[in-house]
């Protein structure tokens, strides 16, 4: 488990690339593109800590895809946080949990790369934590990167959940990154005026098993980052919880003519809450402010 | 745990009354209603075990309620399997000023009267009330598993979701049925996108947040029908993930109900397969098997999510 420092004013900043989609074989230019604007990204933004919420390469070779990546990563001079989304594995080995556990493979041991396999026992591949400021034993923050699997989570992360973040105390504060929205998603667009835009329909996971619910009742989440649906980069907040999709990175795979890739930066403020911009491709850097009023009201 | 046989015929009756809200502070005549509606129920349905899904017994004294209640279902020779609402154990809390908590247990304590099966529920498992029930076959291999759930003022604890899966996987039954107070928001979920049966006349006030006690009942794999009360005036019944998602039918009268809408009970109907029947019987002496089609409002919005609620 890695622990960073804080910087000196107190913060750290996180820059969550998503849905990346790295592909070996086709579509070439457009995967110089992603790659391109992975260094841009970094060299523009500064961060200290780089996430990439999932989907990361598909297709033939991915692995040779992944190389490339994890030696960019290492000539830009930033750590580097994977999670796995739902296409990562689907073309190796026949797929299934087969694949996904090789493509962890690929991930893990790479230079200034911070992903783990996580504990055995619980589902998924790339289940863990990197503390920033205080002490490692004593963080200020906590940030989970979690599995989502091919179709949401299992509940054994939720009990994973509880118990290490029970393990850290009631003094610090957390986000969580992966790649498959919360059911919980979809309805704050709904319920709640949001911040950014909602483009696609909400792709959450079908089977709520309560992770969201595990994290307000443990009260030190502060922000869930999430990919899965490249066009939206909407942000709402839940029960204290800020729930953010990340701004899709990847040229290799769908998106919307006119709306350019980019970034979610994310600053952690000494005070134990976040700053957060989105990052494109053209280098603007900005605080979203498109609202969407909501348009249902709670019914009890 | 209590165990019951099939009858020799082979099935079971279970009535569910819900939202008795006895109280003895005023509509004494509606207090009188509900009482007579339980008899009236009782005598025509012939059940083998009442359950109550919550909300029993509120305002002063709920003892005498319960002692009316535990009174009836004597005489009728058949046991009760109480569950707690949101409103049960208020009565404690408001005069004592204690905790929620403290009322609903002081609450709970009154619930162990000579025909009442309540159980308070294995150590370190949140609640007052979370229990088993066994059906069919023998004690040792039963048929069916009825889970009994303290759905507190409105949401599931880990503990209790934990409690559930081993419990689920640790007995030998092949079926499960679930019986508690507050719906979870897969109610909600069922109403909005798939075909329902039976009324819908208020909001769906569903649990605080998702605590993800239906995933756990797909997950585990037997349960076939959940049943659930606190919204007077619905009595639906939608299916997801082929869990039969159920709603009593609104039984006391010292509370809210709808003109035209009559108060009664769900009857369910078990056997050894996996399929249960049940009807709604009303004050009116009708019982019925619910028809009354509800098409929803809104579309999946999408393929994969339509083919994993198969």
């Amino acid at each position: 488990m890695k622990h960073f420092s804080l910087n000196e004013n107190g913060t750290f900043r996180i820059c969550q690339l998503t849905d990346i989609h790295l592909e070996h074989d086709r579509l070439h230019e457009e995967g110089e593109k992603t790659y391109a604007l992975i260094k841009n990204a970094v060299r523009d933004t500064n961060p200290d800590l780089v996430v990439i919420t999932g989907d990361l390469a598909w297709g033939t070779n991915d692995d040779l895809e992944i190389d490339r990546l994890a030696s960019i990563m290492e000539e830009l001079g930033v750590a580097w946080a994977p999670v796995l989304g739902n296409h990562d594995g689907q073309d190796l080995a026949g797929g299934g949990e087969a694949g996904r556990e090789m493509f962890a493979g690929f991930l893990a041991n790479r230079k200034g790369g911070l992903f783990e396999l996580g504990p055995k026992d619980i589902a998924g591949h790339g289940n863990y934590t990197v503390t920033v400021g205080g002490t490692a034993d004593a963080p200020k923050w906590v940030l989970y990167l979690l599995d989502s699997r091919e179709n949401g989570f299992d509940f054994s992360q939720v009990l994973w959940y509880k118990n290490t973040s029970e393990a850290f105390g009631n003094d610090h504060s957390e986000l969580a990154f992966f790649h498959i929205p919360l059911p919980e998603y979809d309805w704050v667009w709904d319920y709640v005026d949001c911040l950014g835009y909602n483009q696609e329909q909400v792709a959450a996971m079908p089977l709520n098993v309560g992770m969201f619910s595990a994290m307000v009742r443990r009260g030190r989440m502060r922000g869930t980052f999430v990919g899965h649906d490249h066009i939206n980069d909407f942000e709402g907040t839940l029960r204290g919880i800020r729930l953010c999709y990340g701004r899709g990175s990847g040229y290799q795979c769908y998106g919307m003519n006119g709306f350019e890739h980019g970034a979610r930066i994310i600053d952690l403020k000494p005070d134990g809450t976040f700053d957060t911009q989105i990052y494109t491709e053209s280098g603007a850097l900005y605080h979203q402010e498109r609202e969407h009023s909501h348009k249902v009201n709670s019914k009890c | 745990m209590k165990h019951y046989p099939f009858k020799s015929d082979g099935t079971f009756r279970i009535c569910q009354f819900t939202d008795l809200h006895l109280h003895t502070y005023d509509r004494f005549e509606e207090g009188e209603q509900t009482y007579a509606l339980l008899r009236q129920t009782l005598r025509d349905t012939n059940p083998d075990l009442v359950v109550i899904t919550g909300d029993i017994a509120w305002g002063k004294e709920p003892e005498s309620a319960i002692a009316e209640l535990e009174k009836i279902f004597a005489e009728a020779g058949v046991m009760w399997a109480p569950v707690l609402g949101n409103h049960d154990g208020e009565y404690f809390m408001e005069s004592l000023q204690i905790p929620n908590e403290e009322g609903r247990r002081m609450f709970a304590q009154r619930l162990f009267t000579e025909n009442s099966l309540y159980e308070t529920g294995a150590e370190g498992v949140d609640g007052n009330g979370n229990y088993v029930v066994t059906v069919g076959g023998t004690a040792d291999k039963p048929a069916w598993a009825l889970f009994l759930l303290d759905s507190h003022r409105g949401y599931f604890d880990l503990s209790q979701n934990l409690w559930y899966r081993e419990t689920s996987k640790a007995l030998p039954h092949s079926h499960e049925l679930s019986f508690f107070h507050i719906p979870f928001p897969e109610y909600v979920e069922v109403w909005d996108y798939t075909a329902c049966k039976g009324y819908c006349l208020e909001s769906i006030c569903d649990t605080e947040m998702n605590d993800g006690m239906f995933a756990a009942m797909v997950e585990c794999g037997k349960m076939r029908g959940v049943f659930v009360g606190h919204d007077h005036i619905n009595d639906f019944e939608g299916t997801l993930q082929n869990i039969r998602l159920c709603y009593g039918r609104g039984s006391g009268y010292q509370t809210y109900g709808y003109e035209n809408y009559a108060r009664g009970a769900r009857i369910i109907d078990i056997d050894a397969s996996a399929d249960f029947k049940t009807y709604i019987y009303l004050a009116t002496g009708e019982m019925y098997e619910q028809d009354r089609c509800h098409r929803p409002k809104l579309m999946r919005k999408h393929q994969r999510a339509d083919e994993l609620l198969k």
